[in-house]
């Protein structure tokens, strides 16, 4: 099992979609963390808590892009995705992240 | 009994009064920890409908602007407001569920409204207005505020 921390192992204030957003943007925590540990085949633990907020955009790159760009579909992050928060406050942000899960759409290939 | 009085005195009216004043004071608790809760809860409610308010005016006026290189400052101050907003309202309406509503879930609610207001194209470095998230923030702050609403009526 890998344990990724965002505050601690990736940044604080998480920014954007997309590169050209900002250095922590949800494109890069997709491609840079996520996508690594989970190709590995492991479980993956996401520690979304100490972070001073995230924007849903940023949510919904980084966790509903795994399926988006179909990389991962849906069935399977929620066997080895768990999204870990102790404090309540972020409740919501682990709501949103299954919401983009299970709501994205692979994108046809071209 | 006349003045000054005895320690014998002092006693036998302090035995005399205390059932009273124990009575007083357990009726106090009472009153503060029932009665009072009905005129709080709906001071509570304005001030969360104050927040949702300025939430939404923030995330329209974020909305409605075109970010760019010239007023991208201005962007990152909203963007920052309302996440902050989002976050706390989401931690105040969770607060006044347990105390007066534990049947009401607003967390649903609240997804909804971090999802119009932050999601899509927020916290692009460029992007133009989009005026069709506009309906989005209007349509999911008023469901929370109307859940509120029917708790004042």
């Amino acid at each position: 099992m890998k344990t990724i921390k965002i505050a601690t192992d990736y940044s604080e204030t998480p920014l954007g979609r997309y590169p050209a957003d900002g250095d922590f943007n949800g494109t890069r925590f997709r491609d840079d963390f996520l996508r690594p540990a989970l190709g590995a085949g492991e479980v993956v633990v996401v520690d979304i808590d100490d972070v001073e907020g995230y924007g849903s955009s940023f949510l919904d790159e980084a966790f509903g892009g795994l399926v988006r760009e179909g990389y991962f579909d849906a069935k399977d992050l929620e066997k080895r995705l768990k999204i870990k928060c102790e404090d309540p406050d972020y409740a919501i942000y682990c709501d949103l992240i299954w919401k983009y899960i299970r709501e994205a759409k692979p994108r046809k290939a071209v | 009994m006349s003045f000054p009085w005895t320690g014998d005195e002092c006693l036998s009216y302090l035995r005399h009064v205390s059932p009273q004043v124990l009575a007083v004071i357990i009726g106090g608790v009472i009153f503060q920890r029932t009665l009072w809760l009905v005129p709080t809860s709906p001071r509570f409610i304005d001030y969360l409908i104050k927040g949702l308010d300025e939430l939404r005016c923030d995330a329209l006026e974020y909305w409605s602007m075109d970010v760019n290189a010239k007023n991208r400052d201005k962007a990152r101050f909203l963007e920052a407001k309302v996440k902050g907003a989002v976050k706390s309202l989401t931690s105040e309406m969770k607060c006044f569920s347990q105390k007066y509503c534990r049947k009401t879930d607003f967390a649903p609610l609240m997804v909804e409204v971090s999802d119009a207001c932050t999601g899509g194209a927020f916290e692009s470095a460029t992007r133009n207005a989009d005026g069709g998230r506009h309906l989005m923030v209007v349509n999911s702050i008023h469901r929370v505020k109307w859940e509120l609403m029917k708790r004042k009526l």
